[in-house]
């Protein structure tokens, strides 16, 4: 059946989620294109696997609303169900049970049965390169195979978007290569995708479109290479052994640079252009020298999606 | 119908899931079955002992110089459920042997008649110092107080009456010696009175029990035709069938637990499936391999045992109800834990408490009031005694549907409460 017609495969419009005192998500909203390989990268704690959660129609938000494949996501909506795949963070499978019970288990749950079924186990085991080990029982697979098995169960039922909650943690070079080309071989053949990882390697070589979020929100949305390029010459990082004054910071600012601080005030950032990037390193040495303050560490880091999550929240990404 | 194949799904992964788990698979049929195997035997010596397949075995030192001793124990041979062998032993020091040997447990009872036991029979008058009868009764301390005061009433019973054989007559010729004078001076003949007054009384019939029409006739209701409690198999094969059954608790807790933490439940919520689809898909396994544990558990009681069943729908009926019990409480026990930690302590706990409290592990019938009221808090009491109306008391479909009904009641508190705690996500 030719599924119908609808631009954005995903729309999330002022989405709250909030547990006691943490807002997971604060306002989160975004529309994903239908096709797009759309990649969510943030720190542990940013509002990744909550926004999964929700999209997956496992956690009610407190506010906002939801639009899958251009319809409304509310309550146990079978059909809507049957389009949506997850792949969660967990390997979430029986594993005493054989790769090929556990997809047989989880297809007759997508409703099927006989030579179909036979067919879609067939299919996602040669996608996720099983097919020599699917009948015995995924306690003796390696990490990286319990994670293609976790990948192909979310695929088995062919689903029109596919939910990935960081679905590469902790597996070896191979299997994450592997891994990574079935999902970029699924996007060319019109699966939508939701990605979300903090490995920021996997959202460059993946994503078409990228949003970064941090405290439940997102904070840069682009490709990777915009958000990249935005970023100029890259990131000035500064560590003093005291914190900075005012003074220092105005005027760094006015001589048209923006700097950021953190680690109360004994970290500062600059982003740097091909204008400003020798000045503002002569800058910092003349301030610094000016108010005898210690420089422990100066870095210039490279325009990357790192420093990129560096630029805008003064943290690290793996923080 | 896409749900029922969902439900059979599940059903089917749920069983693949078990059978590769050894350790649930020994829980819940091997122990059950060894404790079956074990406490039958091992407690049989308990609840038997007394009866006519296990006689209580009495040991009797015969001193007396009489005969009198040997026509009491004649009289005590006949008694069912005891059987007595003489052992001799003559002098003080043997008979504190025999003390000494039933303290330590080595004979249950000895019952030593005393040489003069003849002589005191025969006293006529009470008021002689030699009139005491004095049988000594030697009974392990360890053994049931209720079969040592049988035994001593008994023994005691027997005396009498073989006193009052012996010394009626004597008493009645004794008093017509008396008259013999008076009687004769009113020119009567003393044997004509003597005959008329043993023919009035009917003296013979009257001190040989035999001849009594005073009897107690016991009947038991429903043509059962035994006068008893349950016996050890008949106490054990449910009990421990019950206690197994409510081992599902540990084994379905576990696994919901582990559909949580493990995010296969996650990932089915996911799914297009339905809560209620999925629950039922979980319990049916586990209610039939309930249904499979108590069938296995009567087997063996029956091959193993000889054990009379007594109505089978009767029995199905009352395991439907525990299977239920056992599997509402499985999912509230999931209900309440966080981890499965907090889930298998909370199942062996109540697991082995429920047992004790219910009577499983020691009959109820032993335990003191309270406790046997409280016992009607537990579906194991309920259950027990459903089984054993059916077994022991051979009551039909109809008459167990009390006990039934209780564990349908017990199994909808517990699956309301589980449904309302139980959290999917």
């Amino acid at each position: 059946m030719i599924p119908p017609f609808y631009e954005n495969a995903v729309v999330v419009n002022e989405l709250v989620k909030v547990y006691g005192p943490l807002h997971a998500l604060d306002g989160l909203s975004f529309s994903v294109t239908r096709g797009e390989f759309f990649g969510i990268l943030g720190p542990n704690g940013a509002g990744k696997t909550t926004t999964m959660g929700i999209l997956a129609g496992l956690i009610s938000p407190d506010a906002g609303s939801v639009m899958l494949a251009g319809k409304q996501a509310i309550g146990n909506n079978a059909d809507l169900k049957k389009r949506l795949g997850l792949v969660p963070q967990e390997l979430a499978f029986y594993p005493t049970l054989s790769a090929v019970d556990n997809l047989s288990f989880f297809g007759r749950i997508y409703g099927f049965r006989g030579q179909l079924l036979k067919e879609h186990i067939r299919d996602v085991l040669q996608i996720v390169q099983l097919e020599d080990r699917s009948k015995e029982p995924v306690s003796h697979f390696s990490n990286g195979m319990k994670r293609r098995l976790n990948l192909a169960i979310g695929l088995l039922h062919k689903p029109e978007i596919l939910l990935l909650d960081e679905p590469t943690v902790g597996v070896d070079a191979q299997s994450r290569n592997a891994i990574l080309e079935s999902l970029q071989r699924l996007n060319r053949e019109g699966v939508t995708i939701l990605y979300s990882t903090h490995y920021m390697e996997e959202a460059q070589r993946l994503c078409g479109d990228l949003a970064i979020f941090d405290h439940g929100r997102i904070i840069a949305r682009g490709s990777p290479r915009d958000l990249v390029q935005s970023l100029g010459e890259g990131l000035l990082r500064v560590k003093f052994l005291a914190p900075l004054s005012e003074d220092f910071l105005d005027q760094l600012r006015s001589s048209a640079l923006t700097p950021l601080t953190s680690d109360e005030n004994m970290v500062v950032q600059i982003k740097l252009d091909s204008k400003n990037k020798e000045s503002a390193i002569r800058l910092v040495f003349a301030g610094a020298d000016t108010r005898k303050l210690t420089i422990l560490n100066l870095q210039v880091l490279e325009p990357s999606l790192e420093s990129v999550f560096l630029n805008l929240t003064g943290r690290e990404l793996r923080d | 119908m896409g749900f029922v194949h969902q439900v059979i799904a599940i059903a089917i992964k749920e069983v693949k899931v078990l059978c590769r788990d050894r350790q649930a698979l020994a829980l819940l049929f091997l122990m059950p079955v060894f404790f079956i195997l074990v406490m039958s035997f091992a407690l049989e010596g308990v609840f038997d002992i007394g009866t006519k397949s296990r006689p209580l075995e009495v040991f009797v030192v015969n001193q007396d110089k009489g005969k009198q001793a040997d026509i009491t124990i004649g009289e005590l041979k006949k008694l069912e459920g005891f059987s007595f062998s003489s052992i001799a032993a003559n002098k003080a020091g043997e008979i504190q042997t025999i003390e000494h040997l039933v303290a330590r447990g080595k004979y249950r009872f000895a019952l030593i008649f005393p040489d003069s036991y003849s002589d005191c029979i025969q006293v006529a008058d009470p008021n002689s110092e030699h009139c005491a009868v004095s049988v000594r009764l030697f009974a392990d301390p360890t053994i049931n107080s209720q079969l040592v005061t049988n035994l001593k009433n008994i023994v005691h019973g027997l005396v009498e009456q073989r006193r009052m054989n012996v010394q009626l007559q004597s008493r009645i010729q004794k008093a017509f010696k008396g008259l013999d004078n008076q009687v004769a001076s009113l020119g009567a003949p003393t044997g004509i009175i003597k005959k008329e007054f043993e023919k009035a009384i009917d003296i013979n019939n009257l001190i040989d029990p035999l001849k009594s029409r005073n009897t107690v006739t016991t009947d038991f209701p429903g043509g059962e035709i035994r006068a008893k409690r349950p016996t050890s198999v008949e106490q054990n094969v449910p009990a421990y069938t019950i206690f197994g059954v409510f081992l599902i608790v540990l084994t379905l807790a576990k696994s919901l637990m582990r559909e949580k933490t493990e995010g296969t439940l996650p990932r089915l919520m996911a799914a297009p499936l339905s809560k209620a689809v999925f629950l039922v898909g979980k319990l049916l396994p586990y209610y039939l391999v309930n249904l499979i544990q108590i069938g296995l558990m009567f087997l063996v009681g029956i091959l193993v045992f000889k054990m009379r069943t007594g109505h089978i729908h009767a029995l199905f009926l009352v395991s439907c109800g525990l299977a239920a019990a056992a599997n509402g409480l499985g999912l509230l026990v999931a209900a309440a834990g966080k981890t499965e930690a907090q889930v298998e302590t909370l199942a062996v706990l109540l697991a082995v408490t429920l047992a004790a409290m219910g009577g499983m592990m020691v009959p109820s019938f032993i335990m003191p009031g309270f406790l046997q009221t409280i016992a009607w808090i537990t579906p194991h009491a309920w259950a027990l005694s459903g089984y054993q109306d059916i077994i022991v008391r051979g009551l039909s479909i109809i008459e167990i549907l009390p006990e039934t009904s209780v564990l349908m009641g017990f199994a909808a508190v517990f699956f309301s409460v589980a449904l309302f705690r139980f959290r999917f996500n």
